[in-house]
This record gives C-alpha cells, structure tokens and sequence, in this order.
C-alpha cells in the first residue's frame, strides 16, 4: 500500500524504506505533539479574550445599574413624592378618625 | 523489486564532499553568529529588553473601590457612588492646539481661553477637568483627540439631595471627607485602590490578568446611621414651613430617642445640596444643632427646677415661692418677668408653666451656687457631649469660681450660659428617661460587604437625676404644656411634656442684647409618660412674631404628631386593631 513512499525514499531520498519510516513516524510525533502544546495555549488566548470582552460588558452593566439606582433612590425621594400626591392626586395628610392602627401578631 | 542506484564517480564524490563541507561551514558560521546574538540578547541586553518586553505587553489596571455607603436606619442609601470620568491631557502629544483646545472647551463647558492658555503653556501630563457629566465626555469619546485620555473615577452622590445633609457631610474632589460623617467616619468609608499587572496583546487588548487581586485588601465599608429618612423629611418639611412662614434667618430641629440617645432627625435651614455644595457659602453647610453654642432662655428653667427637686433642696413641685410682684433687684441689677408679668405667689410648677424668670432665680437661690453648678456639669453642659459627628463645640459655661453675684440668678433662667441643641437635647432625655444622660449617636453600625461588622449600642453616661424627680418634672412640663405657655405645643391624642423658650439674642455690634431679634424655641418630649421621642425646635430671629410657644411650639407639635403616627403609636381615640398574621 505505501509502497510507492519507500520507492521515494529510495530515489529522491536515498534512505532505506526503514529509515524514512522512521523519519515520518518521528516527524508525525513531533507535529502532534507541538500541536499538543500549543493547541491549549491558543484555546486559552481565545479565551481570555472572550473573558476579557465579557468583564468588559459587565462592568458596563455595573456602571449602568449603578446609574438606576441612583435614578431609583432619587425617585423615591420622599418631597418628591410629596410633591406628586398634593399636586397631581390631591392627597391630604389625614383627619383626625380617619386612622386605623393595626398591628400584626 | 527495488532498482539500485548507480555508484558515483570518484571526482563527483569528491566536489559533493567538498560541497558538503562548504554548506557545513556556513551553517556553523549561520550558527555562530545566531548563538552570538541570542547571547547578546539573553545574557546582555536580558534585563533592558525584559523591561521594554514587559511594557509593551503589560500594563498596570488600577481597580478602584468607591467609598462606602451610607444608610439610614432602614437601609435607605444617602451617599452613594457613581462611576464618572476624567479627562486628562498630555501637551506633548496634542498635534494641533487650538483645535483640541476649542473642542474639549465647547464640550466641557470650560472657557476657551484658559483651556488653550493651559494646553500652550503646560509642558506635563495634567488633569483637564474631573468627574465630568456622562454627556459631556460621551462626545469626546468619538473624536478621540490625540493625546486626551479617560480616566475612571468615583464620584459621590447624593440622591436624596438636602435631606440630612449636614449630618451625612460631603466629600472633596480627591474623595476626601469633608464634613458630617463622611469625614468622621473616614478611614471606614474611603475607598480601597487596588493595581493588577494585566497582559497586552500587540493591539493592545487586555488577554488576561498576570497579578491575580490582592485579597487581603476588602472593599470600603459601609456606614448605617440612626438617622431615618422619613422622620428626617417630616422634620426638615414643617421646620422649612415654619421658617418661611415667619421669614426667620434660620432654624433648628432635633429628634432624638430619649432611652438610647440615637438621633433619628437633625435639620437645619437654609438647606444646602450636597451634590453642589461648592455653590453655598461654609456658613450654610454647618450643622449648627452640634456646632454653635445659644442662650438657651426659659427652656433651660427645667433644668434648674430639676437641680433644686433632686438635690432635696426643694421637696415638691408645690412649693411656693414669692415673685417680687414682677421686679427683683440683685445687686445693681433688676430682673423683671416676660412681657412685663407680675407674679406674686407660684408654686415650681406653675413657675415652668407661666415661665417666670424672677421664680426660676428663687429656686437657683435655694440650691446656692456650688450645688447648681454642680448639676449643670451633671447635665453635660460646659462640655462636648462626644456625639459621633466632627466640630462639636463644648458650649459655653464659666466655671463656678469665675461666676459674679449675677450668674447664678442670669443662668437659672438660661442667660449668661451657651449650649448646643443637642446639649439641651441629651440633658432634656435625661429627665425623660428616667433621669441617666445618655450618649447621643449617629451611627448605628458598620457594615462590610453587608454584614454587621460592629454596631453601636446605646450608652448610659451618669445617672443625673433620680427617677423620683423624673417622674416630677414630667408632671411639671406637662402642666407647662396643658397650662402655661406651651398650649400650642400640645400634641392632639397625646400628653405632651415641653418647654417653650424666647431669648433675646446678643448683638455683639452693640454689646448688648438685641431688642428685635429673638430665639423662639421649644423642647418636648411625647407620649410624655413614656417617650418615644424628644424634638428641639429653634428658630432664629423670626419676623411677625417671636414666642416660642408661637413660633416653634406649632413644628414641635406637627413633627411629634407625623413621627408618632409613623412610629405606630397610636393617639387617643383613635381606633386600633389587633391581627393575627395568619
């Protein structure tokens, strides 16, 4: 099957069929085993990256939510509210009878 | 089968040797020079191109943790942080000037002018403007001047605005504290910088952190105050109103729990934004409730009432003593009564109620000087009363052995004394409590990451009065309330205890005290039997009128009865339910 290799080896390399074997089989390990090296650090590079782009989003999301919440807790400033109920809902503090107290056991 | 391949020639073997050799020698030469230069590079030049390597693939990410926050009592934020940016130029890098500098002007809304004469005459790297709005470096971002950068930075802000504004403080441009707690509680609050070396790529993308963080180095931490926002807002409310209403200079409101000395209120009017705090004058930003000292006037007659009660020199609140028909003179001096009464008779608590300055000098006499002195200190008068939150002034109280003929009668009705609002608060605690001054506190807890790292419990100072006497003064300024001048004052649905107070004020132009301008206050405590809360109200030189029971008593009585209502404690009459959670 693979003679025509050990035929090249004869002619072009002038190795004997054995050696050139041996040769490719180091050489095929060799390869494999560089890619095996540098396959992880490639992989983790990408990674990083993609680590990198994704802190980069949530520190953007932090920085927005950190800005809602500064919008929530100025809405939710009580003159504010003040404001809106005797202004837009006509709210009144009230009369004396019109409290209940409840409490809860 | 395998052909075999003709042997070579003698002399072509010969020139494939000689070649041979020649590829051997270059290669060796290639070798050489190729371990020359890595030794050159590795061993020589090993920790300049080190150096150089590592700047031009590592960098240094400052990660900074804003400064704490700041609570009330109820995990409501007061202070908090924003992330904002700071534009940073290098002149050196700027190509064209006027162009840069008419750009970053236009968006920063800076002056022309100053921003090239800087940009021309500056050789070094400097700060543009800092913490600029988010519109205003959005712009910029695109146009990516050269030689302008974007720092990130922690900008304080305060979302609620005014409220509590001099008790929470302010902070500088460098995230300094500068006032209130923010600057008390500096060291717990400041923020945490933390440097990691991250790893560039040729673009300069970050790939990855080489340092991991340090993680010793915990974030801020977090600061919880007694205030509570809402007690804090009904208060600032009424007292705004009140100061409007009468076109007063200023004014004061404290509110404070009597059985553990936390503040839940202090406001102070004018008011001042905390975000904007560069635009109002110190003055303004003071808060004067701990940091400026008064002639309390009459509400400090209970103190001398309490003094000669406990002392046993005065055994009950029926004796009598004589008021001089509205004149008494000690030495060269006259003492007369408010608005000109003439009293002749009064029995202690009627002296509290109608305010009697000649019947307030009477019962000084009785105790004498080393005894009243004695218990004014008791109180905590003449000194700091070590309250949680900076510039706290001691008061002013001349010692006993520097007191003329005069001081004692001057101070029995509160002249010729100075004491802060919260001086009188703690000591007016004490008579509501039982008789123990308590240590008055802003700061309830510190907290990290979420959890209570220490929280502050109450504190009994001394014991100043007893129980027994306690129980009479509260008979005594609830009389002074239903009776005397403090009616309106008096809480609906409640029995209210309190003083009202009208002092003249020192007009040190003239050295004399003014015949125009007033303190009109008044000091309560409600449900009087079992106080929930003590509220001191001031306000400083009102127009219209100046009584205290007219001018402050109304603010003491809507504060008590919105602070009451929502503290559940339910008036009389009104109708209360008990329900199962089930």
């Amino acid at each position: 099957m693979f003679e025509w290799m050990g035929r090249i080896a004869k002619t072009q390399v002038h190795v004997s069929p054995k050696k050139f074997w041996v040769i490719m089989m180091f050489s095929v390990f060799l390869m494999v085993g560089a890619m095996a090296f540098v396959w992880p650090n490639v992989k983790m590079v990408k990674m990083a990256y993609e680590y990198q782009s994704l802190a980069q989003e949530k520190r953007r999301l932090l920085k927005e939510n950190n800005l809602l919440m500064v919008e929530r807790e100025s809405l939710k400033s009580l003159d504010r509210i003040l404001f809106l109920a005797e202004k837009y809902t006509d709210l009144q503090p009230p009369e004396k009878g019109q409290v209940l107290t409840v409490f809860l056991k | 089968m395998s052909r075999k391949s003709p042997p070579l020639k003698k002399d072509a073997r010969a020139i494939l040797k000689i070649r041979l050799v020649g590829v051997a020698c270059l290669f060796i030469l290639f070798g050489m020079a190729l371990g020359t230069r890595l030794f050159y590079l590795q061993v020589i030049n090993h920790d300049e191109l080190v150096a150089l390597s590592k700047k031009q693939y590592a960098d240094k990410e400052e990660i900074v943790y804003g400064r704490g926050v700041i609570f009330d009592r109820n995990q409501n934020t007061l202070a908090m942080n924003i992330e904002v940016e700071s534009v940073h130029i290098n002149p050196s890098r700027v190509k064209d000037k006027s162009y840069t500098a008419r750009t970053l002007a236009s968006h920063l809304n800076m002056d022309r002018g100053k921003v090239f004469g800087d940009l021309s005459s500056k050789q070094r790297p400097y700060w543009v403007k800092r913490k600029c709005n988010l519109e205003e470096v959005s712009k910029l971002h695109h146009l990516d001047l050269p030689g302008v950068r974007f720092i990130s930075e922690q900008k304080r802000v305060y979302p609620k605005r005014e409220l509590a504004a001099s008790v929470t403080g302010i902070v500088g441009m460098d995230d300094k504290g500068f006032a209130g707690s923010e600057y008390f509680h500096q060291s717990i609050l400041k923020g945490t910088t933390v440097h990691r070396v991250i790893e560039k790529d040729a673009r300069g993308r970050n790939i990855r952190s080489v340092s991991e963080l340090v993680k010793t180095k915990s974030k801020s931490r977090d600061v919880v105050l007694t205030i509570d926002e809402v007690i804090q807002f009904i208060a600032e409310h009424h007292l705004k109103k009140q100061v409007e209403k009468y076109e007063a200079d200023s004014g004061m409101v404290l509110v404070m729990e009597p059985h553990t000395g936390e503040m839940l209120a202090m406001a102070n009017v004018p008011q001042f934004n905390p975000n904007k705090y560069q635009a109002y004058p110190k003055e303004k930003r003071r808060n004067r409730i701990i940091t400026h000292s008064y002639e309390p006037g009459s509400i400090f007659k209970p103190i001398t009432a309490a003094a000669a009660l406990d002392s046993g020199k005065v055994k009950s609140t029926d004796a009598l003593f004589f008021c001089e028909n509205g004149k008494f003179k000690i030495k060269s001096k006259t003492y007369r009564e408010a608005a000109n009464h003439k009293f002749d008779w009064l029995s202690l608590q009627n002296i509290i109620a109608k305010s009697s300055n000649i019947g307030s000098i009477k019962i000084a006499q009785e105790l004498g000087e080393k005894q009243f002195y004695k218990y004014i200190r008791k109180f905590g008068f003449g000194k700091k009363t070590g309250i949680d939150l900076p510039g706290e002034s001691a008061g002013l109280l001349t010692r006993q052995s520097g007191w003329s003929g005069l001081s004692l009668p001057s101070i029995s009705f509160g002249h010729e004394i100075g004491v802060t609002p919260i001086q009188l608060a703690t000591a007016w605690s004490a008579i509501a409590n039982g008789g123990n001054l308590v240590l008055p506190q802003v700061t309830k807890l510190i907290l990290n990451n979420g959890q209570v790292e220490k929280s502050f419990s109450p504190k009994i100072i001394r014991r100043v009065i007893s129980e027994k006497t306690s129980r009479q003064m509260i008979e005594v300024l609830k009389n002074a309330v239903k009776n005397g001048t403090g009616t309106p004052a008096a809480v609906p649905g409640f029995e209210t205890a309190g003083k009202t107070g009208t002092a003249q004020i020192f007009d040190w132009n003239s050295g004399s005290y003014s015949q125009n301008k007033y303190l009109s206050s008044f000091i309560g405590f409600v449900p009087a039997d079992a106080p929930k809360i003590v509220v001191r109200v001031m306000i400083e030189n009102p127009r219209k009128h100046h009584w205290g029971g007219v001018v402050a008593g109304p603010v003491f009585r809507e504060i008590s009865k919105e602070v009451l209502r929502y503290l559940n404690e339910p008036a009389k009459g009104e109708r209360v339910f008990f329900l199962n959670h089930a």
